[in-house]
């Protein structure tokens, strides 16, 4: 790992698929199962290339609960500015994750619980993760609740002697509530707090008088993020998806993001999706474009400045009996308003899957 | 704050959809949760290129970015 560490965000994303299929716990039989395979791939004219292989399976056992477990490969190609700044030829990497989830009905409630763990050549990860669901009022509403803990052991490579450790904690409440025989409303809201080594290893800043010193990140960072979503249905076979997020961070960074996507059922086993999406925030207190001495925090970390980006794409499903195939292709443009190595940035993402359910 | 919570799910109790009423929510371009393995590799792209999170994570530790 050569460009830049990123903190981990990794448990909540499993509290949030985990319900999909505690939700099918009660109508599926012993043994029933499905296998997904997908691929996909990040491209952008910065140089980099992300290519992403997610395989995952599910298993319904003797009892009520439902087991899952995936393996991920991600292949990291990159030459972006921040490799060309920081004096590193182009590099790959691999990162790998293994992971599994149990989810069981107990006492009319949906309880998962899940362990990850993540490693690349200087960087290992183990997250747990907890959740409860409940349908109430007639299954009107639902409620959420979820909770993970990562440890993140951070290196660096040739230097067996650069040791860190990130912990992380994260929690999400959620709230969904059908508001009439169209509509679905939710709300939810995502409480993070990381503790330890938030820079990158390798990145460097240079202040106005040549001085180049490791990039100095706070020690602790808290980040709450509210998302409220509708959807709702359009005549006889399509919806459309609203959804804004408001976040905003211990470190000054506030940002909304909001999406839009229009489905369209054709016939009895093709979707089309079309979806547009916009995202603004605001630089972190600490960040600055250039530092003319040295300072407490500096951060060289494009991500912690002032940035939009705006995308959107078509995905188009097949679900046939036992098996069932997508395909995806989103276009984003990325723009820096100070960055002065890197204006802005488009990338192209695609994506492929194939479900096989018995 | 839990003021708000409760406030909020007395409210939306209220509102009553019979099961008999749903035959559009079970429409498959109503399914809420989505495509897991798509929320995984949105993921990537997003909250891994973004200095925010909430509303649908990502997956692991580690990086696999740029």
């Amino acid at each position: 790992m050569r460009l830049q560490l990123i903190v981990v965000l990794g448990a909540l994303a499993a509290l949030g698929v985990a319900p999909a299929w505690a939700q099918e716990i009660e109508e599926r039989e012993t043994g029933d199962g499905a296998v997904d395979a997908s691929l996909g791939i990040y491209a952008d004219d910065d140089e980099t290339t992300v290519i992403t292989s997610l395989v995952d399976g599910e298993l319904k056992l003797p009892v009520p609960a439902v087991m899952d477990a995936h393996v991920l490969v991600d292949a990291v190609s990159s030459a972006s500015v921040d490799v060309v700044s920081a004096a590193t030829p182009v590099w790959t990497e691999n990162r790998i994750e293994l992971g599994a989830n149990i989810a069981a009905r107990v006492a009319d409630m949906d309880v998962s619980a899940g362990y990850l763990t993540s490693g690349e050549n200087d960087w290992r990860s183990h997250t747990v993760l907890v959740g409860l669901r409940r349908e109430m009022f007639q299954k009107n509403t639902t409620l959420s609740l979820g909770y993970a803990f990562t440890d993140n052991q951070i290196g660096r490579a040739y230097d067996p002697n650069f040791q860190r450790e990130l912990v992380v904690h994260g929690a999400e409440l959620g709230l969904s509530q059908l508001l009439d025989k169209k509509t679905l409303v939710s709300a939810t809201y995502t409480l993070q707090r990381s503790d330890g080594y938030h820079a990158s290893p390798y990145r460097f800043v240079t202040t106005a008088t040549g001085l180049a010193s490791p990039e100095l990140h706070p020690d602790d960072r808290t980040r709450h993020g509210v998302t409220l979503r509708m959807l709702r249905a359009i005549g006889d076979a399509a919806s459309i998806d609203v959804q804004y997020r408001l976040y905003a961070d211990g470190w000054g960074i506030l940002s909304h993001t909001g999406t839009v996507a229009w489905t369209r059922e054709l016939g009895e086993s093709v979707d089309v999706r079309l979806r547009a999406r916009g995202y603004y925030q605001g630089a972190a207190d600490f960040y600055r474009e250039t530092y003319e001495m040295p300072m407490r925090f500096m951060s060289a970390d494009r991500e912690l400045g002032t940035f939009w980006d705006a995308g959107g794409g078509a995905k188009l499903s097949w679900t046939g009996e036992r098996l069932a195939l997508d395909l995806k292709l989103d276009g984003i443009y990325y723009r820096f308003l100070d960055f002065a190595r890197l204006e802005g940035r488009v990338a192209l993402v695609t994506s492929g899957g194939i479900r096989w359910s018995w | 704050m839990k003021w708000v919570a409760v406030v909020l799910l007395l409210s939306v109790s209220c509102v009553q959809v019979r099961p008999h009423e749903r035959a559009i929510h079970a429409r498959r371009s109503m399914q809420a949760a989505g495509d897991p393995a798509e929320k995984k590799l949105d993921g990537h792209v997003e909250e891994y290129r973004e200095g925010s999170i909430g509303g649908a994570g990502a997956g692991g530790g580690g990086c696999g970015c740029n």
